[in-house]
């Protein structure tokens, strides 16, 4: 069984599709790449899977559940934006999220904040942007989940950042689990993806291993992406 | 998972309301020490903690409501709720968590109210409080009348903050003018339930002997034990709708 799965999958706002007819089917054990251009509809993909917003049309499966309890414990999600109590400190927010979710590894995130140098009496609003996000980051790869949905996780942070964050996904998550990550820097994670789906104007274009693209079309994710998404 | 979400719940507010109320009783004792020790020509100062006094307790007012109120519009359906709706717990729980926290303030500031009352009576002089010489039999009627009190305080702010709620999330279902449609849906709910009011007291009113001047006891109750059973239809009510919507509507953009 794959781990997630979407059947006809359709969301729209208003007059605009936001995604149309998606189907995909992601199996443990990977990093995938959600690519595609701003406004394609990956964001609300992500908010999908997390039941953040429910589809018009279709269904959704993680580990054979439709999202809602049962699937919060399994996947850690990094929004693309600040999303926790501006008046919290860092270990408060570390202690919260060992209350709320049981598989979060508390000495972990205690040790990646130590390495970043993180004040642990610092409160959100007093962190910079870079800080709020590599918290927020630290809090999400410190679950031991069976899926990690991280919607643009290296948007707008500085290229030494960038680094950080990808390593920490490579290093923190399990070989049973799953990695989805959202972006439209594909340079920067074509290196940590084995799985690429192409999005645009809310429908998947393509769907392939990265190491399938680049042996069919002798080219790189990211040469294959600037040709789909020409303008 | 309800004991967690409770936890943070009363903390977040409480961090807000704790030192406020704090202040007001502070306020209170400074303010009756002023009435009672105040010399003639000190009537101006009198005037100046008096009316720091009332304008506090109707700011702490305004602030409870203000931050009850955003509990729920931010820790839900705004940035945080990206956060607070990722952690396994059900919208029911997420709703009840809030709602508790509400009603549980409600009567903390209530209480607050109370002992502000009995600090500025005792610095004026009331120490013989009328209670303590009841008899046995009117110290158990009073302390029934108390404890309906206090479910109806519970009953009725739950009532009113899953008004609230429901009408946010009415709001929230829009693409546009979420703020305006939540205080339409909100005077809309109020009048439904005024009309509803106005027809249940007209219908009860050949069976109710209203003007009897031997008001018992046992009607007391009756009356106060009715006031909390509407509470909880209106709050079962309000539950069902906030609860559907957040579950089949909800739209975090």
């Amino acid at each position: 069984m794959a781990l997630v799965e979407t059947k006809n999958i359709t969301k729209s706002f208003g007059s605009n599709f936001a995604l149309k007819d998606i189907n995909l089917s992601i199996e443990s054990g990977q990093i995938v790449g959600l690519l595609g251009p701003n406004g394609s509809g990956k964001t609300t993909l992500i908010k999908l899977m997390m039941g953040l917003l429910q589809p018009d049309m279709g269904s959704i499966r993680i580990e054979g559940n439709e999202p809602g309890v049962e699937t919060k414990k399994i996947s850690a999600y990094l929004p693309d934006r600040i999303v926790l109590p501006s008046y919290m400190t860092t270990e408060q927010l570390i202690r919260m999220n060992a209350d709320f979710f049981d598989d979060f590894n508390e000495s972990k995130a205690v040790e990646m904040a130590k390495s970043l140098n993180l004040d642990f009496g610092q409160t959100m609003q007093k962190m910079s942007k870079g800080t709020k996000e590599k918290l927020q980051l630290i809090l999400t790869m410190s679950r031991e989940a069976k899926l990690y949905l991280l919607d643009e996780p290296i948007g707008g942070v500085d290229p030494a950042t960038r680094d950080y964050i990808l390593r920490t996904i490579i290093t923190n998550y399990s070989e049973d689990a799953a990695v989805i990550i959202s972006t439209h820097l594909i340079q920067d994670v074509e290196s940590i993806i084995d799985d690429v789906i192409f999005i645009n104007r809310g429908e998947t274009v393509l769907h392939k291993s990265a190491e399938e693209i680049r042996e069919e079309n002798n080219k790189s994710v990211d040469e294959l992406f600037r040709e789909v998404f020409k303008c | 998972m309800l004991r967690k979400l409770l936890k943070y719940e009363f903390a977040s507010v409480g961090r807000v309301l704790i030192p406020l109320y704090g202040a007001l009783i502070v306020l209170s004792v400074i303010t009756g020490a002023q009435l009672k020790f105040s010399k003639m020509n000190e009537g101006f100062l009198d005037v100046i903690f008096v009316l720091l006094l009332v304008s506090g307790s109707v700011a702490a007012l305004v602030i409870t409501a203000m931050i009850l109120i955003r509990r729920f519009s931010s820790n839900l359906l705004g940035d945080e709720g990206y956060y607070t709706l990722s952690i396994p717990a059900s919208i029911n729980q997420h709703i009840l968590s809030k709602t508790i926290t509400a009603s549980g303030w409600a009567l903390i500031g209530i209480i607050t109210a109370i002992l502000i009352g009995i600090i500025l009576g005792s610095f004026a002089g009331g120490t013989d409080f009328a209670p303590l010489n009841a008899t046995k039999k009117e110290k158990g009627m009073l302390t029934i009348v108390i404890l309906e009190m206090v479910f109806i305080v519970l009953t009725w702010a739950s009532w009113l903050a899953l008004k609230i709620y429901t009408s946010i999330s009415i709001g929230h279902i829009s693409q546009k003018l979420q703020g305006l449609i939540a205080v339409g849906v909100f005077l809309l709910l109020s009048g439904v339930e005024s009309f509803i009011g106005t027809v249940l007291i007209r219908a009860s009113l050949p069976v109710r002997n209203i003007t009897a001047v031997d008001y018992s006891f046992a009607a007391l109750t009756g009356d106060l034990f009715l006031s909390i059973v509407i509470g909880l239809i209106y709050s079962a009510i309000y539950f069902f709708i906030t609860n559907l919507i957040l579950r089949k509507k909800l739209n975090l953009r």
